[in-house]
């Protein structure tokens, strides 16, 4: 029988409009973030050390990420019967949307499904990568520690991974006593173990913050040195010095930004000899001006996390960290860390 | 939790466990890594198990849904009797088959899995629960002569005189509704121009 338009547009065409939305959502999450770690310069290192492993399993992330946030709406069962009952949803169309309602629930699920498949196997590719791929020059970007570390290991002792295998083993017992069978022979296990979602939830939220283990990648390391008088810079002026040659000769000689401030302006100005000519370039007179050095730092480093380690007095401190919470016009943040010996 | 029928979800998920095996070891061998042997057992422990589990087992209680096709799998694990019949040698052979897996880390969460299905089919066992074909039902050809029976000696029951009113030939045909028995309505129905 041929289908009417009208009927047709009326029953089903809300939903598919949605489903089309959604759709497009994922895909449009998926594909944006795949190009992110494919050619972000920002990735550059990591892509050459994973490759597609890399891409396929944080584009994967950000679809789940979607989906799991998606998932508990349509199971809100007292908003929905609010909405359906009030007077805020008036037409028939959305009341008949609110109805599919579990339909959206089981294909978030079933893509929660998918791409967990695509995500796992994806790390534990990253993993065997991260150890076979283990090289000195990248020792802040691999997880792992040394050349050939057993990827078991970083499976089992890392946050991320001991949390996302036991997230995997709830998953799989919320999705086999899911199926259609079980659900209708034996509901309970389907009931008692779709209450599991709640640990899932409580793993996820560990599983995500567990990748700020290493919050502060290092780009860059600002030495800021204030000394009273010449000769206390003495102290460490070699392993400066041996510092700087070494980045100089791996070509990364803005690896480490050397300042050192001499606070008190009479007596002598410069550290003798002339091996240390370095640092007699990298010395200024007078005490540092912090807030213009945070504005510095900060347009260097737009949008990113800045890690601000003091070791001195309390006045200093005092200037540091409430420089550190002010805000500034790049969006950076700097994470205030103190210590002191006194 | 007393009627709980543990053996089908263990099914559900020894299945699901084959399948992941298979998935990882396809991941082991493709991308050649080293143990990439532990990869390949992976895939054949992988189809032996979704090829023992594919047969549903028959519920105690109430009708099974039998999965598509699996007559013919059904057949051949009947060969085998209480190899197959049995749970407790079910949850043996699952965990044996799992621990090879556990050496890779590609298919290390088919091993999880498969252990933790061998542990609910344990539990099906303790319970007395056993695997027992899904048999088609015979059809039945209705034979022509054993369905003529007596003819019924009494009139269908009716309803009583009052509702049995007789509605007018016009509306009748408007609304088309067989005179008299069960389906006249009580309220006339007329077609109101509103």
């Amino acid at each position: 029988m041929a289908v009417s338009w009208g009927s047709w547009l009326a029953n089903e065409g809300v939903k598919h409009l949605c489903l089309l939305i959604w759709l497009s959502l994922n895909v449009l999450l998926f594909w944006k973030t795949f190009l992110l770690y494919n050619q972000g310069p920002e990735y550059h290192y990591l892509h050459q050390m994973l490759g597609l492993g890399l891409c396929l399993s944080r584009a994967s992330a950000s679809v789940l990420n979607l989906n799991c946030s998606l998932i508990l709406f349509p199971m809100c069962r007292t908003l929905l019967a609010y909405l359906r009952g009030s007077q805020k949803v008036p037409s028939r169309r959305t009341r008949r949307l609110l109805d599919k309602s579990r339909t959206f629930h089981i294909t978030c699920g079933v893509t929660i499904c998918i791409f967990s498949g695509v995500h796992v196997a994806a790390h534990l590719v990253n993993a065997l990568n991260f150890s076979v791929n283990y090289s000195e020059d990248f020792v802040e970007l691999n997880a792992a520690r040394y050349r050939d570390e057993d990827p078991r290991k970083l499976l089992f002792m890392t946050v991320p991974g001991l949390t996302g295998v036991c997230m995997v083993v709830v998953l799989f017992l919320m999705i086999t006593a899911s199926t259609y069978a079980i659900r209708v022979s034996n509901y309970d296990i389907f009931w008692y173990t779709h209450n599991l979602f709640f640990v899932f939830y409580m793993l996820l939220m560990l599983h995500v913050s567990g990748d700020d283990w290493k919050p502060y990648k290092l780009r860059r390391l600002y030495f800021i040195w204030v000394c009273r008088d010449i000769q206390s810079f003495c102290w460490f002026a070699d392993l400066l010095c041996m510092l700087h040659n070494k980045f100089w000769h791996e070509n990364r000689p803005d690896y480490v930004n050397i300042q050192l401030y001499l606070s008190q302006t009479d007596g002598i100005q410069k550290i003798t000899g002339d091996k240390y000519h370095a640092l007699n370039s990298r010395l200024y007179i007078g005490r540092p001006r912090w807030k213009l050095l945070f504005d510095e730092i900060a347009k260097c480093n737009r949008g990113k996390t800045v890690g601000v380690f003091c070791c001195g007095p309390n006045s200093i401190s005092k200037t540091l960290h409430k420089l550190s919470n002010q805000n500034n016009s790049y969006g950076t943040k700097f994470e205030y860390n103190k210590e002191s010996f006194s | 939790m007393g009627q709980i029928e543990w053996a089908m979800w263990a099914n559900e998920q020894a299945l699901a466990s084959g399948l992941i095996l298979i998935t990882g070891g396809i991941v082991a061998t493709a991308g050649r890594f080293t143990q990439w042997y532990f990869g390949a057992y992976s895939i054949a422990a992988g189809v032996f198990v979704c090829l023992l589990e594919y047969p549903r087992g028959k519920r105690a209680k109430g009708t099974t849904m039998e999965r598509c096709g699996q007559k013919y799998m059904t057949t051949v694990l009947k060969l085998f009797g209480p190899l197959t019949r049995n749970y407790y040698i079910r949850a043996v052979l699952h965990l044996m088959l799992s621990v090879p897996a556990g050496f890779l880390l590609a298919t290390i969460l088919g091993t999880a899995c498969l252990a933790i299905a061998s542990g609910i089919y344990l539990l099906a066992a303790v319970r007395g629960e056993q695997w027992m074909p899904i048999e088609p039902k015979p059809r039945q050809r209705p034979q022509v002569g054993a369905t003529i029976k007596q003819p019924p000696s009494n009139p269908p029951p009716r309803p009583p005189a009052e509702a049995r009113k007789k509605p007018s030939e016009g509306e009748e045909a408007a609304a088309g509704v067989s005179a008299g028995g069960p389906q006249a309505n009580p309220i006339p129905v007329t077609d109101e121009v509103v």
